[in-house]
């Protein structure tokens, strides 16, 4: 009798609700094709609903974010009990060079000072932050290298923003809605980033191509670069401001001159945004934008 | 008129395979700080949509797997409909073969999402390379499987106690 009734209700409700879960199964995918199709094209009524979309979700995100960074830290602190007295000795090494390096950073500074006097050169300004920003999702994909901030256009996130993490520069914002932003890492695919190599001042293009270490692209015919060499922002084109640490120079697997970033990745909860400020003359010729060996205009 | 409790019972029961699936985004979304740009976790997502796909299909609907799907991308960043299209096919693929999942083993369900995790992935890979216009590096993306196929016991177990709560007769049994 069952049976009988399960047979004749499936004969009946069945078959137009496979018709209608086609048509709309096939709507769907259509329209995901589309959409696809639409993120190459930049539409900004795409942008504006999947921005409206991201920004009511990022307090979610933050939600979930919180206890997730707990349990991470509470494991960390369980890890770390064991490695606590290696980790002192290295803190005290650490603590002795750099006493030495303060004195040295300390000695130059006064030093400079006193040039630029002679010089009448312009002070170079701290790196303005313009603010701080949460990480609460995490691409978490091969495919894209990004993280999602807590801080949008309300907060004064802007678009080409580089963005600092503890050790070094962790990348730059490339999609800001009205309460979020996306952080695009150096390591994405899509990231290029004017870097300068020191001591050489060699040129260069960070590419990255979401392997760990991104590569120096454009190099001069005859590069001075060695494996361990300072990579800084060169602020080319006034994209990012100059100088901030982004790694040290490493060769690869493949033979390429790559960097091995200086951002702790483990850190990299909060990050700080900096403003792009106007590219200062004194940085030296070669950089930002100036022809190398141009004139230098002080004052 | 109003809806009855036992309707609102109901429909919060129905919903149940999509919170699910939609918490599953978050947490395979929430920061783990690891070691490199792309820290590699499983996709639990799959698994969850996988599961009801196969359980209660008429529950994870194919809007709500593209729903899903697309928040998913607008969340991670990724490219838009990527994701929503791979789970998309992957229901599909799964619908047109439902009578095949009555009374299978686990050991079945496990092994053929063994087979499915990696050809919705490669679906996702083949938009996102297209919308590159490169191939990147797929070995992240096999780990990312293998975790995921790893994960889908556990996952699966959690899921079946939840499974109760919407049961239904004449649909395939955990």
């Amino acid at each position: 009798m069952t049976r009988l009734r399960r047979a004749s209700f499936a004969s009946i409700v069945l078959p137009p609700r496979d018709w209608f879960d086609r048509v709309r199964f096939g709507g769907l995918v259509g329209l995901a094709l589309i959409l696809l199709l639409l993120g190459r094209a930049d539409v900004g009524v795409v942008d504006r609903v999947t921005h409206g979309v991201r920004d009511a979700l990022t307090p979610v995100m933050t939600a979930v974010a919180e206890p997730a960074a707990a349990l991470d830290h509470a494991f960390g602190w369980v890890g770390r009990q064991f490695a606590l007295a290696e980790e002192n000795a290295r803190l005290r090494a650490q603590v002795e060079r750099l006493s030495e390096w303060r004195a040295e950073a300390t000695r130059l500074q006064v030093e400079n000072a006193s040039l630029r006097e002679v010089l009448h050169a312009q002070r170079r300004r701290p790196v303005p932050i313009a603010r701080t920003a949460r990480v609460v999702a995490d691409s978490r994909s091969p495919f894209v290298h990004t993280r999602l901030l807590d801080s949008g256009a309300r907060a004064g996130v802007r678009e080409g923003m580089a963005v600092l993490a503890t050790g070094g520069l962790a990348g730059r914002v490339v999609d800001v809605s009205p309460r979020s932003a996306r952080l695009l890492l150096l390591t994405d695919f899509n990231s290029r980033l004017p870097v300068l190599v020191l001591p050489s001042r060699d040129r260069a293009i960070l590419s990255g191509d979401n392997g760990p270490l991104p590569r120096l692209d454009f190099m001069p015919l005859t590069p001075q670069v060695a494996a361990g060499d300072r990579v800084v922002t060169s602020g080319a084109a006034g994209l990012l401001p100059v100088g901030l640490d982004v790694g040290r120079v490493v060769r690869g697997d493949d033979g390429d001159l790559r960097v091995r970033p200086a951002l702790d990745w483990r850190e990299l909860r909060h990050v700080r945004l900096v403003r792009s400020p106007p590219v200062p003359a004194d940085f030296g010729p070669g950089v930002a934008g100036r022809d190398a060996g141009a004139p230098r205009r002080d004052g | 008129m109003g809806l009855h409790a036992g309707d609102v019972e109901r429909r919060l029961r129905g919903a149940l395979p999509v919170v699910l699936a939609l918490l599953a985004v978050l947490v395979d979304l929430a920061p783990r700080p690891a070691a490199a740009g792309g820290g590699l976790a499983p996709f639990s997502t799959l698994a969850v949509v996988y599961f009801w796909s196969v359980y209660r299909p008429d529950l994870m609907t194919s809007a709500a797997v593209f729903a899903v799907g697309l928040v998913y991308d607008v969340l991670s960043g990724q490219p838009l409909g990527g994701t929503a299209l791979a789970l998309l096919l992957g229901r599909g693929a799964l619908i047109a073969r439902r009578r095949f999942f009555d009374a299978k083993s686990f050991g079945v369900i496990w092994a053929l999402f063994l087979l499915w995790a990696p050809a919705v992935e490669l679906v996702r890979y083949l938009a996102a390379a297209g919308l590159l216009g490169a191939l990147v590096d797929p070995r992240p993306l096999v780990v990312q499987c293998a975790l995921t196929v790893a994960l889908y016991p556990a996952l699966s177990w959690m899921l079946v106690r939840l499974h109760g709560l919407v049961r239904m007769p004449g649909y395939a049994e955990p």
